[in-house]
């Protein structure tokens, strides 16, 4: 794709209010990822043994946890991790995904079905047990969890890709580029792979989303990326013990998790409609 | 109100009483438990006991197997207690209890070394089986035969053999002395189960226990309860005579949640359980409960050092940390404030061995710094703790990080399972630092023997520590616990001076019930965990 | 159809080999000595009783070949031994499942009982109020973590209101009203995503299906509008609510892990969890089987309901 058209969709998408409302949420929490210790000066791993439980105050603008630490220091923190997990989870399950996705569209047969058998196997499995058992292995780490969540990407972006593959094969002018001497190779990249860039594109933007999701569960359950890393997941886990006591807590992180993700959803939405207006109700 | 005052004015008069028996040196095994004749001076105004009605309980944990020589976690015992007898009881003080045992007496012989034990008479398990020497010599030895897999096999090492000697006697042959013999045969080793019951089931016994207690299993349900019955045949007198259990009925529940917990004692769903942290004020300040306190129940945060690893195989290293830790500011951050600094080694407040007096580290910033420039770290260093996935842990840990940074010392945090902590530190030992917690063994052996001996099980380093292993040796063998007591004491200063094992809190245990149920303060046993056997309910 | 059908089960058998085997690598991946991990904190063995423990769980053959045991006696229908807590494994997940599944069940029902008349009151009412409503009610409902919202039910109806219990579980064929109370606040969270879902596919189904000629026609004859509706109108839109149903079976097993741990239920969930960490091999992969025989079971159903409501359909791939 050349930037022209891609200049195009941005501007088609943010003349839809929600997307709009969307990449701006995005920008705010992205930037205040990035800035996080010039936005606080405080220190999401100092605990104040004075300030236990506070709710909104003058040295905890949101509160601070059971031990003491600033709740707006850990929230800027931890979407770092967020992000980080959302674009690497989706990262792998496109990198390995699609090659797998053009591989089983392109030869078809028996390699077809080991392929679709095994992406099958990977949806079949909850992911989140597939988590456990990586941070079982690993240990709850950063690469544990984008590992586990990218895996369950996988077999989505494939089979995508595979779908799509799939109608422009049959296609007259893959049919001509066949006979006319064009090599596999070159079919997949000149004519399968840029027809199946936008529900992927789409697809991966509303999987962020869920990555997001996923990585908060797995941290609230105790198997995600471990303290002291704040996470949006592992303060949700810490305080929820909590909560009749401060509820607050496990109000902030919650509506931190819920923000990016309907922020993800509703450029992904908007993308579809753009993009590809017959993809509506394919992609869930 | 004016209840629970009387319920503070009685617990004190037990700690006295308590605390002066421990210094009674006549621990005859036939004198009446102090505890007894006390606890009953609530429940004696309020007339004697009624009989009938059904407790339920609640434990955190469910059991691995009702078997209680098969099981491998200690928080079986909240099951199967209620439903068997030991060779040995011992009271909250470990004194042999024989008025509670299943064997009324016995004789220790040093020369050759054996215990022989004169059994109860006309006892019988609840199949109908009669105990006997035989059933005990099979218990035993189904203990001893490796492919039993039975946990108490390791302590039991110094059983050469086992004699029945004539229906009721049964002796203990030993390969040498075993002062801590009587207090291993009241843990679990010494429970003795069917040996008809045992054959019968085969693989199924775990599930299907059968012994000579007060209650018998009724309903088993996977993951949610164990339901008991009342054995009326159980053999068991209280003081003044009248059998025993009081109630019919008898349930403990698997509430893993401490927040379900304090919601299902409130709403009247179970009666009896331990409260957790976050809820003591609230039901301190609820007039429909009353709350029994055991300081010591077990060891909340303690730092084990692989003593053998850089960076802390210098001990000045290890001091450093140990002198670095807020204990109170932790207490305060994590546990409520509801746990204790700790003021002694790995034998908490109340048991036998502990030690008060002990030079120990305390927080204190100057002697840190002073242990790390002693140690030739002056600006400190880094190293990578392992802990496990507690609620209370993780925290602890956070903390125990936070405050080891003060004095330049960066620690890593590696957060695993409780089994793939325990064995990454103590077998594969992969971390110099393991922050964990620690049940309270009455039995003073049984830590000493796993954790400092050079061979133990919890012994990360496994360095030949010849002094160490002669004082661990000599406690175990020593039959009067006076004598046991001293080698204890010196083996605690020796352990904390090199600052090995640094306990940082003990635990406070917090029981509660509504009023109606009685004898709540006979429900916690010496190892902390619950009796249920003599609580009764007020019509 | 049949000869679909037969193709389709068969395509389950390599799907559930494929899967146990992974889970097998999964948890041989899992460091430290597995004889070990039985034996709990505080307890010991000595070396000659793991050396049997070590024999009697076959740890000390080479991987394949525990695998092949275990799917030779599975085969059989011997799903082993649970090493936690030495009980055959089918009795120590029966209770456990029918749990999960009661919920699950319950959190389906509950979605599409709100969900499809949502959807359609919606389509009908497209740019109203209503409308609006419930699709801000759709949007949130598919951003929320599950388990955040259940906690935030807990503290707005167990901590601040106290209409419900706020945590715990009681089985409802003992106590109906209790287990219902205990049921009420789990299962929205459960629900919650699947509800969301269909509620969006219900709209923008019915939305195509009111434009299409056959319906125009229906209302030019003078049918009252509810029949127009209730007829012709809603066989096609349960199309989405069946697919959305395929998918969200194997969410729902997902969801039940996390949210069995926010409510304390004792369900399949959590107790996978825990297995995995205490390297329950037998547990991990009986449980992991039943699971996957689910998930498959409803994407069959899935595709017959389907093929029952839209005749068109070709079963080519």
């Amino acid at each position: 794709m050349t930037s022209r058209p891609s200049i195009e969709v941005l501007k088609k998408t943010m003349r839809i209010p929600q997307a709009a409302f969307g990449v701006v949420v995005m920008v705010i929490i992205v930037f205040s990822a990035i800035f996080a210790p010039w936005i606080t000066s405080a220190d999401p791993e100092e605990m104040d043994f004075d300030n236990l439980l506070q709710g909104f105050s003058e040295e905890h603008i949101l509160g601070s946890d059971q031990m003491g630490r600033d709740t707006l220091a850990r929230l800027l923190y931890g979407a770092r991790v967020a992000l980080m997990v959302s674009l690497g989870a989706v990262g792998l399950g496109v990198i390995i995904g699609v090659p797998l996705g053009l591989v089983s569209v392109y030869c078809r047969g028996y390699i077809d079905d080991i392929i679709m058998r095994v992406m099958d196997a990977l949806v079949v499995f909850p992911s989140l047990l597939i988590a456990v058992g990586l941070a079982a292995a690993m240990g709850g780490s950063l690469p544990t969890v984008i590992i586990a969540i990218g895996i369950a990407n996988i077999p989505w972006m494939a089979r995508i890709i595979r779908s799509q593959g799939l109608t422009i094969r049959e296609q007259d002018f893959v049919a001509a580029a066949e006979a006319g001497g064009m090599s596999h190779f070159r079919i997949i990249f000149k004519h399968i792979l840029p027809n199946s860039i936008a529900p992927v594109i789409v697809q991966s933007t509303l999987s962020m989303g869920y990555a997001v999701l996923t990585e908060a569960a797995l941290g609230f359950i105790g198997v995600g990326i471990q303290p002291p890393t704040p996470t949006w997941g592992n303060m949700l886990l810490q305080a929820y013990p909590m909560l009749d006591q401060q509820p607050l807590l496990s109000i902030v992180p919650g509506l931190a998790i819920f923000l990016l993700v309907l922020a993800f959803n509703f450029v992904g939405d908007a993308l579809r409609d753009v993009l590809d207006p017959r993809l509506k109700g394919v992609i869930h | 109100m004016k209840h629970m005052k009387r319920t503070l004015w009685t617990r004190s008069l037990v700690l006295l009483l308590a605390a002066i028996s421990l210094f009674d040196c006549g621990r005859s095994a036939d004198k009446p438990d102090a505890d007894g004749v006390v606890v009953e001076a609530p429940s004696a105004d309020s007339g004697p006991p009624s009989y009938g009605g059904h407790i339920r309980a609640a434990y955190t944990s469910e059991p691995t197997s009702l078997d209680p020589v098969l099981g491998r976690s200690g928080g079986d015992t909240y099951y199967w207690r209620q439903m068997f007898d030991n060779l040995v009881d011992v009271d909250r003080d470990l004194n042999p209890r024989p008025s509670t045992s299943l064997a009324s007496s016995w004789d220790i012989s040093m020369d050759p070394h054996s215990i022989t034990f004169h059994l109860r008479e006309g006892v019988k398990f609840h199949d109908g089986t009669p105990f006997n020497a035989e059933a005990v010599k099979f218990n035993i030895e189904r203990i001893l035969d490796p492919a039993t897999l039975a946990t108490p096999r390791p302590s039991f090492a110094v059983i050469d053999s086992v004699d029945a000697l004539d229906e009721l006697t049964v002796r203990f042959n030993l390969k040498g002395p075993w002062g801590a013999g009587l207090n291993m045969l009241a843990d679990r080793g010494g429970v003795m189960s069917s040996p008809t019951a045992i054959k019968k089931y085969g693989k199924e016994y775990g599930w299907n226990p059968v012994g000579t207690g007060p209650f018998k299993l009724k309903k088993f349900i996977a993951g949610a309860s164990v339901n008991m019955e009342r054995n009326d045949d159980y053999w068991g007198k209280d003081e003044e005579g009248n059998p025993l259990p009081y109630l019919d009925e008898l349930t403990v529940n698997v509430i893993k949640d401490e927040t379900v917990l304090s919601s299902a004692l409130r709403a009247g769903e179970i009666e009896v359980a331990y409260l957790p942290y976050k809820d003591v004020t609230a039901f301190e300040r609820d007039d429909r409960f009353q709350i029994e306190v055991m300081e010591g129940g077990r060891i909340s945060v303690v730092l084990c050092f692989n003593i053998d690893m850089p960076p802390f195989d210098n001990v000045d290293l290890r001091r450093a940390a140990g002198y670095a830790i807020n204990a109170a500011a932790m207490n305060k951050a994590v546990f409520f404030d509801r746990a204790v600094v700790a003021d002694s080694g790995m034998w908490p407040t109340g048991s036998l061995a502990h030690n008060p007096d002990v030079p120990r580290p305390y927080y204190d910033l100057d002697e840190a710094r002073k242990y790390l420039r002693a140690g030739g770290k002056p600006d400190g260093f880094e190293f990578t703790a392992v802990t496990w996935n507690n609620p209370a842990l993780v925290p602890s840990t956070e903390v125990v990080r936070a405050m080891l940074k003060k004095i330049g010392i960066n620690m890593e945090i590696e957060v695993l399972n409780v089994g793939s902590a325990t064995d990454a530190f103590f077998h594969t030992t992969q971390y110099p630092l393991y922050v964990t917690q620690w049940s309270r063994y009455p039995e003073p052996d049984w830590l000493a023997s796993l954790s400092y001996k050079s061979d133990g099980y919890y012994n990360a380093a496994n360095l030949k520590r010849p002094d160490v292993d002669l004082l661990v040796e000599k406690g175990a063998s020593l039959y009067d616990p006076a004598d046991r007591i001293k080698v204890y004491a010196e083996l605690d200063a020796l352990i904390l001076d090199e600052a090995w094992f640094v306990p940082i809190l003990y635990g406070t245990v917090y029981a509660t019930a509504p009023h109606k149920v009685r004898n709540l303060d006979r429900l916690l046993a010496s190892d902390a965990k619950m009796d249920l056997t003599r609580l009764w309910l007020t019509k | 159809m049949l000869q679909y059908m037969i193709r389709r089960l068969l395509q389950i058998v390599p799907v559930l080999l494929i899967v146990t085997l992974m889970v097998f690598a999964l948890m041989l991946a899992i460091p430290g000595d597995p004889a070990r991990a039985l034996v709990g904190p505080g307890e010991a063995l000595d070396e000659e009783q793991l050396e049997i423990i070590r024999k009697e769980f076959n740890l000390d053959k080479p991987v394949l070949v525990q695998y092949g045991i275990w799917l030779s006696k599975v085969v059989r229908g011997d799903f082993g031994r649970s090493s936690q807590y030495q009980r055959p494994v089918l009795d120590e997940l029966r209770t456990r499942a029918w749990v999960t599944l009661q919920f699950g069940i319950a959190a389906w029902v509950l979605a599409v009982v709100i969900a499809v008349p949502a959807g359609i009151i919606s389509a009908v009412y497209r740019g109203r109020a209503l409308d609006y409503i419930a699709t801000l009610i759709s949007i949130g409902g598919v951003a929320i973590p599950n388990f955040w919202f259940g906690i935030m039910a807990i503290l707005v109806f167990g901590v601040y209101l106290g209409w419900l219990p706020a945590q715990g579980y009681v089985n409802i064929f003992e106590d109906p009203i209790e287990g219902l109370r205990h049921m009420i606040l789990p299962v929205f969270a459960l629900g919650i995503t699947s509800c969301a879902l269909i509620m969006r596919q219900t709209r923008s189904a019915m939305l195509e299906v009111l434009a299409q000629d056959y319906v125009r026609t229906a209302r030019a004859k003078g049918m009252s509008e509810p029949v127009v509706i209730g007829v012709h109108a809603l066989r096609n839109a349960l199309l989405p609510v069946v697919t959305v149903f395929g998918l969200q079976t194997g969410r729902i097993f997902a969801g039940a892990v996390v949210i069995e741990t926010v409510f304390g239920i004792p369900g399949m969930g959590n107790f996978m969890v825990l297995a995995i960490f205490a390297r329950d091999f037998m547990v991990v992969q009986g449980g992991v089987l039943i699971m996957a025989l689910a998930v498959l079971s409803a994407n069959l159903l899935t595709d017959l309901i389907y093929a029952w409501l839209d005749p068109r359909i070709r079963y080519n791939d």
